[in-house]
């Protein structure tokens, strides 16, 4: 009698509780009770003042009396796997029998008690010989699995055996003790009037033999699985009450989607706790599987808890509330859900459905005119911006809302949310655009609008701008337009060509940045062709002054000639326009001059290649262009071109 | 020859340096003028390819273009 409080299952998970009594308290209540119904032949051992202090394992049980439960049985069968032999009286405890050596006793012990001796080290091959027969091995497992889920709480400071104790017991006490903090609420909150039979079993059967006794500081709670009494029916998934009516495909596939706002409220406790839940849910959703208060048959999705009886009733007296109950504040979450009911596509019974008072379509009405305001608001200022030159497309915006206005059918639903919102919406441009002129009102007609469900009709329509600028300005004051992204294209992908990378697509970033280092490409270039000819003298660019860039980028080497480079990089129609424009430029000339360039060119500019090559660009323009008048400019101002060059280059 | 597709815009292509230098330019000269804009973009990829490459990326990301058009541009100063 004394014994079987402690090897209830619950009682077992829970009084080692981190916020319950410690553990060493159940084991000094434990050590008490024994020496309290010690036979009197064993009264000569005393507790041991250890028994006081916090001790790592669980007592021995040392009273012969009949095994009332299976833990006490195992421990009786410990003790004799220990007390067999002659241990000493005044030996402690097994705290020290694990240092000990055990050689001694194994050598007594016949095989059958071997697996008890020491349930501290139930794998340890010291203790445990390797198993006889496989039956042996499957006996022993079996027990071995029996005491660890019996001595787990105990047993658990040791963390060195942690991982041999991971059973599927161990793993549910875990998750009571997390779950422990936050589920006071559940045993506190069980319905008065229809308690529950474990709670009334937990309560008086298991709990009151010893509460009397020991006058416990804290009520134990009653947090466990109740396995014995509770009958293994109850045990279903949650969702057992809505899959009930046989419609499994369609709502196994809709039920995740809906899971949240229809499923039944959150049960994750209370359905352990009887049978009761199940039948109200059942009472009252009964009615959505088969037909609704008006009339049709729904199948998949019960409709929005619009009624306010069927919202009364929908919750159980013995539920707390959940997230899907009517009582969430009302908002956008609500807003939400009417419409996400709503759009079922059964028409005809939205009529009926508007009969029925609805609580949510009003605070759906004030929202829309809120926005209707807000949005009255907005499309005035852009209109105020914009009228001087999109007055046509005002006219045309207005004339279509207008048109919607004249629809008498949208005002045949004002609880369904978007098409009031979408109404509303109509509404508001419409009235901000007729403030704005009122004679260009309903001057086209309109297209039918297409009544496609949910696409708004007055949606206000994103304005292009009436013009982009393409253009910019250069530093010289004339704008000049964009290069297009198409040719930075066609010119990149040939580039890529070139550069081993192939059927590679390009970027937007990508392009963006071709597109910036063009546009600074394209500077560069004409400032610097600008330089030359101003250099020069002219008032145009030619030719030369870019085969004089080019030369300076040393692109043109006296191997590699102008047309070398486009008969590599250049179509083969500019090719030819290239030859035929430009008769200067014959392939193997620079070579030419650079053989016939006297010496002292060298040596008038013997500061690198640079200014030969320049000095032979000259020489190369005097050769051809000796009818032009600015001849005599080209041949001498070498020093001047420089500094014009060196100045540039700082910039 | 193909027929129907210009090889490069040249009165776009025209504008522009004739903006840029404030001079006008004299017939024929675009054609060269892109052929030197043809090859700096050859620089620029292939620079930037390298960049993309040491990088290890993909293809070619604007940060590697944006990383080699300093240099090309550099390189293709007069």
């Amino acid at each position: 009698m004394s014994l079987n409080l402690d090897f209830e299952p619950e009682s077992y998970f829970f009084d080692f509780h981190p916020e319950g009594p410690p553990f060493n308290y159940w084991r000094r209540q434990f050590i008490e009770y024994q020496e309290r119904f010690r036979p009197p032949n064993e009264t000569e051992r005393e507790p041991s003042p250890e028994d006081s202090e916090p001790s790592p394992y669980p007592p021995p049980s040392t009273s012969p009396s009949p095994p009332s439960s299976v833990a006490t049985m195992d421990l009786e069968m410990l003790d004799m796997g220990r007390y067999n032999d002659d241990v000493p009286v005044h030996t402690p405890r097994r705290r020290t029998r694990s240092v000990e050596p055990t050689s001694t006793r194994l050598s007594i012990h016949t095989p059958s008690e071997r697996y008890f001796q020491n349930p501290h080290y139930p794998h340890s091959t010291i203790n445990t010989p390797a198993a006889p027969t496989p039956h042996a091995v499957a006996a022993r497992r079996a027990l071995d699995q029996r005491r660890n889920a019996m001595f787990t709480p105990g047993r658990s400071r040791r963390q060195s055996f942690r991982e041999q104790r991971e059973t599927p017991m161990s793993i549910l006490r875990h998750l009571g003790r997390a779950l422990a903090p936050t589920s006071h609420v559940i045993a506190s909150s069980s319905s008065p009037d229809k308690p529950s039979p474990n709670g009334a079993g937990n309560g008086e059967s298991s709990g009151s033999g010893w509460r009397d006794d020991d006058e416990l500081p804290i009520d134990r709670p009653r947090l466990s699985l109740p396995i014995d009494e509770g009958s293994s029916d109850d045990l279903q998934p949650p969702q057992s009450s809505i899959l009930d009516d046989g419609n499994l495909t369609v709502q196994s596939v809709e039920l995740p989607r809906r899971a949240t706002s229809e499923g039944p409220p959150r049960r994750s406790f209370s359905y352990f706790s009887g049978p009761v839940d199940d039948i109200m849910w059942d009472a009252i959703y009964g009615d959505y599987t088969g037909s609704d208060g008006f009339g049709r048959t729904i199948e998949i999705a019960p409709p929005a808890p619009l009624d306010p009886e069927i919202a009364d009733t929908r919750q159980p007296p013995g539920f707390r509330e959940s997230d899907f109950s009517l009582d969430m504040p009302f908002g956008l979450s609500d807003n939400d859900q009417t419409t996400f009911y709503m759009r079922s596509p059964v028409v005809d019974d939205i009529h009926s459905v508007l009969n029925a008072p609805n609580p949510v379509e009003d605070d759906i009405e004030i929202m829309n005119e809120k926005r209707q305001a807000e949005i009255a608001e907005t499309t005035e200022a852009a209109e105020a911006s914009e009228v001087a030159e999109v007055t046509e497309k005002t006219a045309e915006e207005a004339a279509e809302t207008h048109k919607t206005k004249a629809q008498p059918t949208d005002y045949e639903f004002p609880d369904i949310g978007d098409f009031g919102s979408v109404d509303g919406l109509g509404d508001a441009e419409m009235e901000a655009i007729t403030k704005i002129d009122y004679e260009t009102l309903g001057l086209e007609p309109e297209k039918p609008n297409d009544d496609i469900i949910g696409y708004p009709h007055g949606r206000p329509r994103k304005k292009k701008r009436a013009k982009t600028s393409k253009t910019r300005v250069s530093k010289h004051n004339i704008e000049y337009p964009q290069l297009p992204p198409a040719f930075i294209r066609q010119v990149t992908n040939s580039a890529m060509q070139s550069a081993g990378l192939t059927n590679q697509r390009v970027a937007a970033d990508t392009m963006g940045a071709l597109t910036q280092a063009s546009d600074w490409f394209f500077q560069q270039l004409g400032d610097d062709l600008g330089a030359y000819a101003n250099h020069a003298g002219r008032r145009t660019v030619e030719e030369r002054d870019v085969i004089a860039l080019m030369n300076r980028q040393r692109l043109l080497t006296p191997s590699i000639s102008l047309f070398n480079l486009a008969n590599h990089n250049l179509p083969r129609e500019l090719l030819q326009s290239l030859r035929s424009a430009t008769p200067v430029a014959r392939p193997g000339m620079y070579a030419a001059h650079a053989t016939q360039n006297p010496p002292a060119m060298y040596a008038i500019h013997d500061d690198g290649g640079m200014k030969r090559k320049r000095g032979e660009e000259e020489e190369e323009e005097e050769d051809e262009e000796n009818e032009d008048d600015e001849e005599e400019e080209l041949v001498y101002p070498e020093d001047e071109d420089e500094e014009e060059e060196e100045e540039e280059e700082d910039e | 020859m193909v027929a129907g597709k210009k090889p490069y815009p040249k009165a776009t292509l025209k504008k522009i340096v004739k903006a840029h230098s404030g001079m006008s330019i004299r017939k024929n000269t675009d054609i060269t003028i892109y052929l030197n804009y043809v090859l700096f973009m050859n620089r620029l990829v292939k620079e930037a390819a390298i960049h993309a490459k040491q990088s290890g990326e993909r293809g070619l990301t604007a940060r590697s273009v944006r990383k080699a058009t300093r240099d090309a541009l550099a390189k293709f100063k007069g």
